[in-house]
């Protein structure tokens, strides 16, 4: 008597068409012999013609247009998306550069005011320093005061057209103001 | 379609290099295929297509990954398998129980006219779906990519990402149940079916 495992492998290859002529007379002796494997093989092939002849079902003829559809959505979808990862990687890359650029320059500043606080003699240096240069600014101030005082005093003419230049650019700045805002508001 | 068919080949690199015209020309002439598995699969038809379409969303985004030694049907069936074997999952089905008398939808009978072969089609293949229905999702997939698609047990373990030997199983298991299930009925509806099996 044929093992069970041995009937059912036979009859799998011979469902594939897949049974040697030995393999399908070893089948069909069982077959003979056995009224319940026969019965079963008969099942098993019942099963087995009705799925050799399914039906394919059609795509939907709208499907193709749906799908592009929803591919032209997507990658509209996609650009926004992309673009922002394109701005937010060449954020974090500017941003690395310009703290790769600024913590040694910190770290510099940080150092030279340490030292300049542990030492009274360049601390005395820098506020001599910064004092001659606001010095220097001021002076500079009053030449150009001054020169422009002696400028005056040799063209007295361009006293009458200062005086008269300036209050006449302010009314006409403001008239051309308010006609921007009639203008906005038509 | 053979592995080297270079329309194929060509419609994949254009639509790699922004042509949507090509995958256009791809979609077209896979569309049966994919929606056909779809709804073997997942057994309704507006699930299948909404499945079908992701399916070919998905292959478009991850076409730079496939590989031309393939048969690009296969690379694509297999997007929709894992597709619709991930949604029979979610969907936690109660799965019929081969035990439970076959539903209504085995029931011939119709009040609307149809022309006999178009009826005996939507039949047969609703029958053939309520059949499938009883089986999970790995088998059913192995059931339908050997039937409908004639793929030999190497191409579906490639395609459901599995040995042999492991399709071979699930497909004689796959073939028992659905017997059992066949024959276990003796309602009258069953009476129905064997004129049509006859008709083969």
């Amino acid at each position: 008597m044929m093992s069970n495992r041995r009937q059912k492998q036979l009859m799998q290859d011979a469902l594939d068409e897949n049974l040697s002529s030995e393999g399908r007379n070893e089948l069909f002796n069982t077959l003979d012999e056995d009224v319940r494997a026969s019965a079963e093989f008969e099942r098993l092939k019942e099963v087995d013609t009705l799925l050799r002849h399914a039906p394919h079902e059609r795509a939907p003829k709208d499907m193709a247009s749906n799908i592009m559809a929803r591919l032209g959505a997507m990658a509209q979808r996609l650009n926004p998306e992309q673009l922002s990862h394109i701005s937010g990687l060449a954020t974090a890359i500017a941003l690395s550069l310009v703290g790769l650029v600024t913590i040694p320059l910190l770290i510099a500043i940080v150092w030279i005011i340490l030292n300049l606080l542990s030492s009274t003699d360049a601390l005395n240096q820098l506020v001599r320093g910064l004092a001659s240069l606001i010095g220097f600014v001021i002076n500079g101030f009053g030449l150009v005061l001054d020169g422009l005082r002696g400028f005056m005093g040799e063209n007295p003419e361009l006293q009458i057209v200062a005086f008269t230049a300036v209050p006449a650019s302010v009314i006409w700045a403001i008239w051309r103001n308010r006609r921007n805002r009639a203008n906005k508001s038509t | 379609m053979s592995v080297e068919d270079p329309i194929i080949l060509q419609w994949v690199e254009d639509t790699i290099d922004g042509d949507q015209y090509a995958f256009s020309e791809l979609v077209t002439t896979f569309q049966n295929a994919v929606y056909n598995l779809a709804y073997r699969m997942l057994g309704e038809r507006t699930e299948a297509e909404d499945a079908a379409q992701e399916a070919f969303m998905r292959a478009y985004t991850n076409l730079h990954r496939y590989d031309p030694s393939r048969s690009f049907k296969t690379w694509l069936l297999s997007i929709t398998s894992n597709h619709c074997i991930d949604r029979l999952r979610r969907r936690r089905l109660t799965w019929l129980s081969l035990d439970d008398p076959l539903p209504n939808s085995f029931n011939l009978s119709s009040d609307e006219p149809q022309p006999e072969e178009a009826m005996i089609h939507g039949e047969r293949s609703e029958m053939i779906q309520t059949l499938l229905e009883g089986l999970n999702s790995d088998y059913r997939a192995a059931v339908i990519l050997r039937y409908w698609y004639d793929y030999s047990y190497a191409e579906i373990a490639d395609i459901l990402d599995t040995s042999e030997s492991a399709i071979k199983s699930r497909l004689f298991r796959a073939r028992q149940a659905l017997s059992e299930k066949f024959n276990a009925q003796n309602t009258p509806s069953n009476a129905l079916i064997r004129p049509l099996l006859e008709s083969l």
